[in-house]
């Protein structure tokens, strides 16, 4: 007995020392143990990354920080680490410069380093507010996307005195984009599946395409340079989210279109007519939310942000799989057959090698990690990468971010349970204030958020782990990752509302009042009350879903300026069609006037 | 000798992709229409409570009442029972019955009625067979048969991967051990004898209950001792009960040119469209034309299935639209990413061909003929295309139904009741496989029917 207790007590101090030495080592590795110069932080979170031939180096954009880490892509270890930008959301090599270019959306402006000293060189200021960049092929220009004014950016780089800038206004939000020749630029919805090509050889001008899919991941050429691969996934709106239609994939697929670059040349071709498809999930392998891809003469790698999986194609269509760090952003060839990648939740860098060739039967992935940082353990960022992982669905297939893309909406019908009944598809709800707004779902039968994210876990997702067992640890697992969601849907507020404005919002002194007073006497405040903007009954509001279905729980307003499609099966196209078109509720003696005024309140709502 | 499967009865199988011959060995009498009725050791009717059997029946009467495409009234139900039960009896006089129904009053008075009847006859089984019934193309399943079924059209069919067949007196015989399910890797042999299950002994009972022994809830174990089928070897064998993976889907056939592919279906289940998906990746870039035909008619199709097969053939399109007992019409648009891309899609039906296949063709859309394909016709396969074959003509007798399966209260019946027709996008009724047709309803029915105004 007494050398038991004596080996419990010699087990008890190894363990302490253990937990001691991790903590050292992890001190010595988290951001902290930057060089003096750089700015020390307790939380990582990579999200851009980049690799510059001419330095020989790696470069990670930290969102947590607003870091510029530089990486030694043999040993893995940080060489040099500055503080650039507050609102560091961005972060292109521009070529044949030396140079980074990085855009900081806090303070509007592009900031161009030098990629060796990390030092700054110019600070462009922007007329959005710069989320994504994407640089032409000689450096010589960059685009800069702001989804929430739908506004592109062409900025020229070259000689700061006459530099010239070209914003174009889309219908869609604008998210990432990439080069296709010298003049034009692809530019992918930041939510749905719309495209847009923009042209500034001349005047600006835009073709804008609409794929057949959403939560658009990546955007590559193909090896030969003659196609556009995009990833993305789509949703069929006949299918169920039951468990076989989540098990063979009817309901989501997670894929990479191969689009070929001709189809470009006029809005008038149909994307979705001359693409190819290449289906990634698989049963017991979803692949959820793919991401980035890369395309050469001896395959292509593609990552998925939902499953932190890369996945290898080789020549024969031979698939080799391997985990990589959680939630893998950005993905970048650093020599031939080898690439890296950056976890954003693990806070680490992963480096994949390509063993064999495509000749070789004995083709596999190796990869080593690297921790960058400390992955942030706040409970809002916790509840963040939940909402990303796809490992919460069935087979991986979705995450919450699937639909909810960024805690938006992709703008697509999802046939759920929410509504009570399978057969009448709804629109995705977006999630921006949505936890404000109790009770939740169509019927508004769910009095609070984890109700509800309890039935969309176990329900729509078809959640396993969380779903098949009464373990007292795995419910407490389940509602400590369901208070996460919680916390991490208190972040999601409507963004500033900064779209383009109309000749009517320029005409009336004072929209907000004029506006209010109208919204109060057309009766809207009846359905859509208080702060949130909604209330807590449901209401027949003259609309039938396809199983007669025709009370519903009013959303709320808060951004609903930011919703290209409204009502439950989007059958309105914005604010505008929504009283103009289909008169909801609106008295028929309201003028023209009225109906303009009414229109600019609730859009900037 | 008895024919079944310790898992799987014969029209389950007959969904499956098993080959023809597997499952004329094993299928000898279709589950739809097996005659069960007589249960062992059968308490003499005069001392049976039979009031049981008679709410038994006005449920199931009921069921189809409210959902039979062409539901005939309560009355009529009872007095074609009641026909049935008393067939060859020297006291039935089918006009006084009538008369007598007709003149019931209520619910209560009909079953009270049916009760007198039924106290003359065998108990029901649970598994009936109605000849009355089968004019209406309704037939009865047991409900754990039912659920069995929905996993299959689920393609998660739970089990051990077996189907066996049973003398008497004899040990049940492994006739087939499905590929990819738990008893193949455990080693099992077609012929292979069942002695126990979890210690008992397998000899003595029936061959549905040694099923009931073998099935159990997907991840549950069971212990067996099998004798070899040269009778040398005993030996236990511990399995885990999985989802047994079917292959539903042919292998595509490829036409001389390389231009066109023939896919055969086995049957429409929910994996119908990955299976396809998994066919149309490894198919050649030279192929331009896809022919799909479906080998299993008959089967119940979850329509939910065919929706999302339809999808997947067809693409973003009006599609048709099925025709309620209420005269309410249920329309459906397809929606789905096109399996095959860019690549012509023919749809083949022939004389056997389904409702539910004949509806999926009825909406492929007008396409070029094989010539203007660059085909040749000796590559086309020899099947009809819809529309240009199959359309309903008056002189049809034909119509293609929906069934759907309806669980009957207070019973442990599942019956397949035909509750629409399947028209073509223009409204048109597509045309149905030769069986069944909706004039026989109307034969079947004596001058003295019950009018639906006296309908309790």
């Amino acid at each position: 007995m007494k050398r038991d207790t004596m080996f419990a007590k010699l087990a008890l101090i190894f363990a302490v020392e253990l937990i001691v030495l991790s903590l050292i080592a992890s001190r010595h590795t988290t951001c902290n143990a930057a060089p003096p110069s750089t700015i020390a932080t307790t939380t990582c979170q990579p999200r851009q990354l980049v690799f510059c031939q001419e330095t020989k180096s790696i470069y990670v954009g930290d969102e947590a920080s607003g870091d510029v880490l530089q990486i030694a892509p043999e040993s893995q270890e940080i060489t040099l680490r500055k503080h650039v930008a507050d609102g560091l959301r961005d972060l292109v090599r521009r070529p044949n410069h030396e140079q980074l270019l990085v855009a900081d959306n806090a303070n509007q402006e592009l900031i161009l380093l030098n990629a060796a000293q990390l030092t700054v060189e110019t600070r462009i200021s922007t007329q959005v507010e710069p989320q994504y960049l994407a640089m032409a092929p000689h450096g010589d220009a960059v685009l800069v996307t702001d989804p929430w004014s739908r506004t592109a950016e062409w900025i020229q780089l070259d000689d700061g005195s006459s530099r010239q800038s070209q914003p174009v206004t889309l219908s869609f939000e604008p998210g990432q984009a990439m080069a296709i020749d010298e003049h034009s630029f692809l530019v992918a919805d930041a939510f749905g599946g719309n495209l847009a090509v923009l042209n500034f050889s001349d005047q600006p001008l835009a073709r804008e395409f609409q794929l057949r899919g959403h939560n658009i991941g990546g955007l590559a050429l193909s090896a030969d340079n003659t196609e556009i691969l995009i990833t993305h996934q789509i949703l069929n709106r006949l299918a169920r989210t039951d468990f076989d239609d989540i098990h063979w994939g009817n309901l989501i697929q997670n894929v990479v279109s191969k689009i070929p670059l001709e189809v470009f040349k006029s809005s008038d071709n149909d994307l979705n007519q001359s693409r190819q498809l290449l289906y990634l999930g698989d049963t017991g392998q979803g692949f959820a939310d793919p991401g980035c891809l890369i395309e050469n003469e001896a395959g292509l790698i593609v990552l998925s942000r939902g499953t932190d999986l890369a996945m290898w194609l080789d020549p024969q269509g031979t698939r080799h799989v391997v985990s990589v760090g959680r939630n893998p952003q950005g993905l970048v060839e650093i020599a031939e057959n080898r690439f890296a990648t950056v976890g954003r939740f693990s806070a680490d860098l992963t480096l994949i090698e390509v063993d064999g060739t495509a000749e070789s039967p004995s083709t596999k992935l190796a990869v080593r990690k690297k921790l960058l940082g400390s992955p942030s353990v706040s409970q809002s960022d916790l509840g963040e990468a939940a909402f990303h992982d796809g490992r919460l669905a069935h087979d991986g297939w979705m995450s919450c971010h699937s639909c909810h893309v960024s805690g938006h909406t992709a703008g697509v019908l999802v046939d759920t349970l929410g509504d009570g009944q399978f057969g009448n598809p709804k629109l995705i709800p977006s999630l921006f204030g949505a936890a404000e707004t109790a009770p939740f779902g169509w019927l508004g039968n769910k009095k609070s958020l984890q109700d509800q994210l309890r039935t969309t876990l176990h329900g729509t997702m078809q959640s396993e782990g969380l779903q098949r067992t009464s373990e007292v640890a795995a419910m407490e697992q389940e509602l400590e990752t369901i208070n996460q969601l919680v916390a991490y849907m208190n972040t999601l507020r409507p963004p500033r509302f900064h779209g383009p404005e109309n000749a009517v919002a320029e005409k009336i002194d004072s929209p907000q009042t004029s506006g209010r007073m109208l919204f109060e006497r057309f009766g809207c405040v009846r359905c859509h009350q208080g702060d949130a903007m909604t209330s807590e009954s449901t209401y027949d509001v003259g609309l039938v879903d396809e199983r007669g279905g025709k009370e519903f729980n009013p959303p709320s307003l808060r951004g609903v300026g930011f919703r290209r499609k409204l009502f439950h099966d989007g059958r309105a196209a914005g604010v505008s069609s929504v009283i103009n078109d289909w008169k909801h509720q609106i008295p028929a003696a309201a003028t023209k006037e009225e109906l303009a005024i009414l229109i600019e309140y609730v859009r900037h709502l | 000798m008895t024919v079944g499967d310790s898992t799987l009865t014969g029209a389950q199988l007959c969904r499956l992709s098993l080959c023809w011959l597997v499952v004329l060995v094993l299928y000898s009498q279709p589950a739809w229409s097996q005659n069960i009725d007589a249960v062992e050791g059968t308490t003499p009717a005069s001392s049976r409570n039979c009031e049981e059997d008679a709410n038994r029946l006005m449920n199931l009467f009921d069921a189809v009442m409210l959902n039979h495409i062409q539901c005939p009234t309560r009355q009529q139900l009872v007095l074609d029972a009641i026909a049935e039960f008393q067939q060859g009896k020297p006291d039935f006089n089918r006009r006084s019955s009538s008369a007598a129904i007709s003149n019931s009053p209520n619910r209560e008075a009909l079953v009270e009625r049916l009760c007198e009847v039924l106290q003359t006859c065998d108990p029901i089984g649970s598994n009936p067979s109605f000849r009355f019934l089968q004019k209406l193309d309704v037939t009865i399943q047991q409900t754990k048969e039912a659920k069995v079924s929905e996993q299959i059209a689920a393609n998660r069919y739970v089990g051990i991967g077996v189907a066996i067949s049973k003398k008497d007196d004899g040990p049940a015989i492994f006739q087939t051990i499905i590929p990819g399910g738990t008893a193949e890797l455990a080693g099992l042999k077609a012929g292979d004898q069942l002695l126990l299950a979890d210690g008992d002994s397998m000899l003595d009972i029936p061959l549905s209950e040694v099923i009931d022994r073998l099935r159990g809830p997907e991840g549950s174990e069971l212990n067996i001792t099998v004798r070899s089928s040269d009778g040398k070897e005993e030996r236990d064998v511990t399995m885990v009960r999985r989802v047994v993976p079917f292959k539903t889907v042919a292998e595509p056939v490829i036409s001389e040119s390389g231009k066109s592919a023939t896919i055969a279906l086995d049957g429409i289940t929910a994996s119908s469209v990955h299976e396809l998906r998994q066919v149309a990746a490894k198919l050649d870039a030279k192929v331009e034309l896809i022919a799909i035909s479906n080998r299993r008619s008959g089967a119940t199709v979850d329509l939910h299935h065919a929706l999302l097969l339809a999808g997947g053939l067809l693409g973003e399109t009006p599609f048709g639209t099925i025709t309620k007992n209420d005269g309410s019409t249920d329309q459906f648009h397809l929606s789905g990413e096109p399996i095959f891309g860019n690549r012509i899609v023919r749809i083949l039906v022939d004389n056997s061909s389904d409702g539910v296949w004949r509806w999926i063709a009825s909406a492929n859309t007008p396409q070029p003929n094989a010539s203007d394909t660059g085909l040749s016709n000796r590559e086309m396969p020899p099947y009809y295309y819809y529309p240009d074959a199959m359309r309903v003509s008056p002189a049809d007798e034909s119509i293609a139904y929906h069934y759907a399966l309806i669980q009957i209260p207070g019973t442990d019946w599942t019956a397949r009741i035909p509750v629409g027709i399947f028209c073509d996008p223009t409204g048109k009724p597509v045309a149905g496989a030769a069986g069944w047709n909706s004039r026989m309803l109307e034969k079947s029915m004596p001058n003295s029917t019950p009018t639906v105004t006296e309908r309790p």
